[in-house]
């Protein structure tokens, strides 16, 4: 197990984080108007919680100083607090985060596995018929604004068709559908919306890398063993070409919860995005710079994890 | 030697490759016959046709390939009208291929020991166990040590040599009656070379298997081949006994082959030296640190030596053995970890930061691949140029004037089409000749060439080094000429230094270097490199 | 044959059928954006011009909303935001890019690590986050739309310049160069930049498509300048009215598709012409 590389991309990352938790500090104070105004909002609280606020923020102290007080209090889980659910962020986080990671691992499972599919079968004979249909779809998949091919099948199975629920996340009243089955639905097509884009990405990431792998001097090697066609496609390109996409989904991760912020919109899903969404509106900027912080560094952790399991698959970099 | 049924027989083949920009004739008319138990070459310059004729025989053509006519029989059976699925059971059983390069036609995801067995399991039809059996059979067959470790290693782990042995034990792992090795030693160390051709002829004598060699370098064949066909736009244009080959060529394109070669292997040549002494390199190291590991690699270890006004200077070595390193050290695009070079009595550092013009102007290089070494996107008058611009102070006219005396003497005329033109409309040769206009433009007194020649065909081969030469002896300027090829080495240089791992072995007269060489290392690399027969060596002359 | 030059450029790109169907549907919406005042019905943002809901029709071509406005009025004026908009933020952070792209990769060392870092950072904000936290921070006008844009798109570019870059100061006639004497800042941008050309010229449709889709977003989501029209508010207002009127969602939507969309494929026709497949 190759450990000099996990720690090496291990302190890479230190500076990401750092980054991040800079922009967020940078952010609140180049705001205009009063950092406390960013703790407190126009709720007007009485003077002298202000002026606890203000010690606690350290506003009397350095730059400097009161970057560090923030730091602490980051890594201590303390988030601030929103007045205007007048709860501490991190708790309301926590709680709002499980439908936004359902919404994510179904739509990257649904964009992964259709992207591979195609991809694979659109270079399974490169620029033929197969082929060019193939990543013609790929490129209308990745044109479409999803919030507007969410806002399109709602129209056609909600409204329409009345196959699928509308909105939400559950209906209100079950009745006689099991429990799963409502979610099911509720489920499926915010997954094909946020998925799709996915999809496009990872069919032509597939598609290219296949051919790159087949005109490689090793499947020539293959071919004059007297391998079938089928063996040498599946057993020595395959393996090949599907490694890098695991690291190009994890490339994705951050434009995915781009994209699931206005999906949750669009179908009123009650996630962090939504959340957001609220708080932008009611300017609860406690809530906004938690979320800003807790998604920014939750997608470094993921792509780190991601990282390293490629090394794991890939024995050039596992083995020295 | 069964001469009644040759094994192979190609007639007249043609295969055309149609591209993007048109119809390639790859392979022209070919003829050929292999016997059993033979070892024949094909030998032939980069587009010779080679490769694909070899290719053809298994019907692996490439991307647009076609075969036009011609008909290829190997023990009776046609090929050319087999099916796929036919051509399959031969594949790798009856008939395997050896490649050049084993670190890139090895499958670097998949385990060696499950490459070679994959062949046995198609072909033979036994089971997995049996199969591991053979594989570490065969492997220790290939020379190599530590067998039941290497079955289980990927490719990266191996070094060169052991790849290409892996690849030799997966291609003699179904007892086939023809082996085709296209190039497959051209991208080893002159002592790995060796050592797998020796491989070679020890499997061919043991198994009686029929070797089909495919090279460009003649001293291989003439090591090993017993018959030799001569390769030229893809056509085979002669064929011969090795020795009668050698001594008795027939065709004109062969002579022109055999000279070049010859040419550079004995001509004696001296540069003529001046007095003062322009360069001192004194005891200088250059320490890397590896990227994953951060290993110390002591790329250049200690070295030292002095070069003279127009002396031209030798430094040999294999890859990796710090010649390229010491290139961009003297150029100053690399900083020493330790040592001293003094250049025109300044040290290097201060000449560069006090007086960095002069100390460009003074000293230029020479780049291997003449394909990188000039900017596509500018012309060759632009490329000639802008030296000029930034050393002289001309107007515009009397640069022109310059530069147009510049490609006539590096003969290309009428310069004034080529000052036009731009890199990719110029063949190989050309560029190269530009990239040694751009050299001496600036009217140096030092000239490096990295590896000048070894992209070069070589019938071009000659004419550079010729160039460089006349080149020196007008204008006195000092070369040093870094190469692997000893042969070039010896066509050239006055003096020459034998480098290996970062260090100077052996350094002196080129005649004591050749004669009497003093280091081990020196010995081994002088009987490793392949030598063409020579004229003296025989008795019948033309 | 040089393919930056017109003559031969254009011969190549016509045989990609896909890119030149791109870029007439560029070309159209170009036009019409340019000729809105001229070309519309009625001027945009009045409100009771018409009844609401209304079909497409001789009088409102593509229908109305729910406030009575013609929405075909409305989506010649969106286009005007969104190209132009989108355009002034490409050329920013492409200059912008491209210079720290060049620099970064030929100099390598810290400034190179610096840059490295600054793109994986904005490699996992999801960038819909930091322009909405920005635009909350900063309000949400035009001009701050810009420079949002411009914010997220630039280290994409400067990413694939670096690797440009970072591959060619290897070449030869990149060390020739050096070894001649000639300076730093030449070496850059007389040498280096001009043979990346052709990546920056395919990046430029591709991140104009990107940044049509951000700024869609954002205005979808109610983040973006609510004093002018755009597609993307448009899509926000009809978000209520699915039941009464699907042309509300059909036509911004789709126009915003097919600019992206032939934004794209003018993208895949650059891209065959400078790097085209070998095979017959």
């Amino acid at each position: 197990m190759n450990y000099s590389y996990l720690v090496k991309r291990g302190i890479q990352i230190i500076p990401v984080v750092f980054g991040i938790l800079i922009i967020s500090f940078l952010m609140i104070h180049l705001a205009p108007g009063d950092a406390v105004f960013m703790f407190i909002g126009e709720s007007g609280a009485d003077p002298e919680f202000e002026a606890a606020i203000r010690t606690r923020l350290g506003l009397d102290k350095s730059l400097f100083e009161q970057f560090i007080l923030y730091i602490k209090g980051i890594f201590s889980g303390d988030l601030g607090r929103s007045f205007v659910l007048n709860e501490d962020v991190s708790k309301i986080i926590f709680d709002r985060a499980i439908p936004t990671i359902i919404l994510m691992l179904s739509s990257i499972s649904f964009g992964a596995i259709f992207g591979i599919l195609i991809g694979v079968y659109a270079a399974s004979k490169p620029y033929s018929m197969r082929d060019n249909i193939s990543m013609v779809i790929a490129l209308f998949l990745y044109s479409l604004p999803n919030f507007w091919l969410g806002q399109m099948l709602i129209i056609v199975f909600s409204v329409n068709w009345g196959l699928l629920p509308v909105s939400g996340m559950e209906s209100m009243i079950l009745g006689d559908k099991s429990f799963l089955f409502d979610r099911f639905t509720h489920l499926v097509l915010p997954t094909i919306t946020l998925g799709s884009t996915l999809a496009a990405f990872v069919m032509r990431f597939v598609r290219s890398s296949m051919i790159d792998v087949l005109g490689q001097d090793y499947i020539l090697t293959a071919k004059s063993k007297g391998l079938s066609e089928r063996k040498i496609f599946f057993k020595h390109a395959l393996k090949n070409a599907l490694l890098p996409v695991i690291t190009y989904i994890g490339l994705r991760l951050g434009y995915m919860l781009s994209g699931a912020v206005v999906i949750e919109s669009v179908f009123g899903w009650p996630g962090l995005g939504l959340l957001m969404l609220d708080a932008l509106f009611e300017r609860d900027y406690p809530l906004i710079m938690g979320l800003f912080i807790v998604i920014s560094l939750s997608v470094t952790i993921i792509t780190f994890i991601v990282d390293i399991l490629y090394t794991y698959l890939d024995p050039r970099i596992r083995l020295k | 030697m069964n001469l009644r049924n040759p094994l192979l027989k190609i007639e007249n083949l043609k295969m055309h490759i149609n591209t993007y920009e048109g119809k390639i004739k790859a392979v022209d008319g070919v003829n050929l016959e292999l016997f059993a138990g033979e070892i024949i070459g094909i030998v032939g310059e980069s587009g010779s046709g080679k490769s694909m004729t070899s290719r053809t025989i298994l019907k692996l053509l490439p991307e647009g390939g076609e075969v036009i006519s011609g008909k290829i029989t190997f023990k009776g059976r046609d090929i050319l009208q087999s099916s796929e699925e036919e051509i399959r059971t031969i594949r790798g059983s009856k008939i395997s291929f050896i490649f050049q390069n084993p670190a890139t036609f090895l499958n670097p995801v998949l385990k060696i020991g499950d490459q070679i067995i994959e062949n046995i399991i198609l072909h033979q039809k036994i089971k997995k166990k049996n199969a591991n059996e053979s594989a570490i059979r065969l492997l220790t067959d290939v020379g190599l040590r530590n067998v039941d470790k290497i079955i289980d290693c990927y490719p990266h782990q191996l070094s060169g040599g052991m790849q290409q042995r892996a690849m030799i034990a997966m291609a003699i792992s179904c007892n086939p009656d023809l082996i085709i090795a296209d190039e497959c030693t051209t991208a080893l160390d002159v002592t790995t070379q060796l050592q797998i051709l020796n491989l070679l002829k020890d499997i061919s004598k043991k198994i009686n298997i029929s070797i089909i060699i495919i090279t460009h370098n003649l001293a291989v064949v003439a090591y090993l081949c017993t018959r030799t066909y001569v390769m030229h736009e893809g056509k085979t244009i002669e064929e011969a006994k090795t020795n009668d080959l050698f001594f008795d060529p027939k065709h004109d394109y062969t002579k022109k082959l055999l000279k070049s070669s010859r040419i550079i292997n004995e001509e004696k040549f001296y540069s003529t030296e001046g007095e003062s002494e322009i360069l001192k390199v004194d005891g200088i190291k250059k320490i890397f640190r590896l990227p994953r590991t951060k290993d110390p690699l002591n790329a250049v270890d200690n070295v030292s030596f002095k070069l003279k006004e127009g002396e031209i200077f030798g430094i040999a070595g294999e890859s990796g053995s710090g010649k390229t390193t010491i290139a961009n050290l003297l150029m100053g695009l690399l900083n020493v970890t330790s040592g001293e070079i003094t250049f025109l009595n300044k040290e290097i550092n201060e000449f560069v930061k006090k007086d960095r013009k002069k100390f460009r102007k003074n000293i230029q290089m020479i780049f291997q691949s003449p394909f990188g070494s000039l900017n596509p996107r500018k012309t060759i008058g632009s490329i000639l140029s802008l030296p000029i611009n930034i050393h002289f102070k001309n107007t515009k006219d009397k640069t022109k004037e310059k530069v147009l005396e510049l490609l006539t003497m590096v003969e290309l005329v009428p310069p004034e089409i080529f000052f036009d033109r731009h890199p990719h409309e110029l063949s190989g040769g050309e560029q190269q000749r530009v990239a040694i206009a751009r050299a001496i433009s600036t009217e140096p007194k030092l000239i490096i060439s990295d590896e000048a020649v070894a992209s070069l065909d070589t019938s071009i081969r000659v004419d550079i080094l010729n160039l460089l030469k006349r080149i020196n002896k007008k204008t006195k300027v000092s070369l040093i000429m870094i190469s692997h090829d000893l042969s070039v080495l010896k066509n050239m240089c006055t003096r020459i230094a034998i480098m290996h791992l970062g260090k100077i072995v052996e350094i002196g007269k080129k005649e004591e270097i050749f004669l009497n060489p003093k280091h081990e290392y020196t010995k081994s690399l002088l009987t490793a490199t392949l030598q063409i027969p020579n004229k003296e060596r025989q008795t019948h002359d033309k | 044959m040089d393919v930056l030059k017109i003559k031969n450029f254009w011969k190549i790109f016509k045989q990609n059928k896909l890119g030149v169907v791109g870029l007439i549907i560029l070309l159209i919406f170009v036009f019409l954006a340019i000729f809105a005042p001229l070309l519309a019905r009625f001027p945009s943002l009045t409100t009771g011009a018409g009844e609401a809901f209304l079909n497409p029709s001789f009088k409102h071509l593509l229908g109305t909303d729910n406030l009575g406005r013609d929405l075909y009025s409305e989506l010649l004026f969106g286009a005007r935001i969104t190209l132009v908009v989108s355009f002034i933020a490409v050329i920013t952070s492409t200059v912008v890019g491209v210079l720290f792209g060049s620099i970064a990769g030929y100099y390598g060392g810290i400034i190179d690590s610096i840059l490295m870092r600054i793109t994986e950072i904005f490699l996992v904000i999801p960038p819909i986050f930091l322009a909405l936290v920005l635009v909350a921070i900063f309000g949400a006008n035009i001009t701050n739309m810009i420079i949002v844009i411009s914010v997220l798109s630039w280290p994409q570019t400067a990413r694939l310049v670096r690797a440009e870059i970072l591959s060619l100061k290897e070449r030869p006639y990149c060390k020739a160069a050096i070894a001649t004497g000639e300076s730093d800042f030449k070496i850059i941008f007389s040498e280096l930049v001009p043979n990346t050309m052709t990546t920056i010229i395919v990046n430029l449709s591709l991140t104009q498509a990107t940044a049509i889709l951000i700024e869609s977003a954002l205005s979808f989501l109610g983040f973006g300048d609510s004093s002018m029209v755009s597609w993307g508010l448009m899509l926000n207002n009809a978000q209520e009215f699915f039941r009464q009127s699907w042309f509300m969602v059909f036509f911004p939507g789709m126009s915003i598709f097919l600019v992206v969309l032939s934004l794209n494929l003018v993208g895949e026709g650059l891209n065959d012409v400078f790097n085209p497949r070998r095979k017959k």
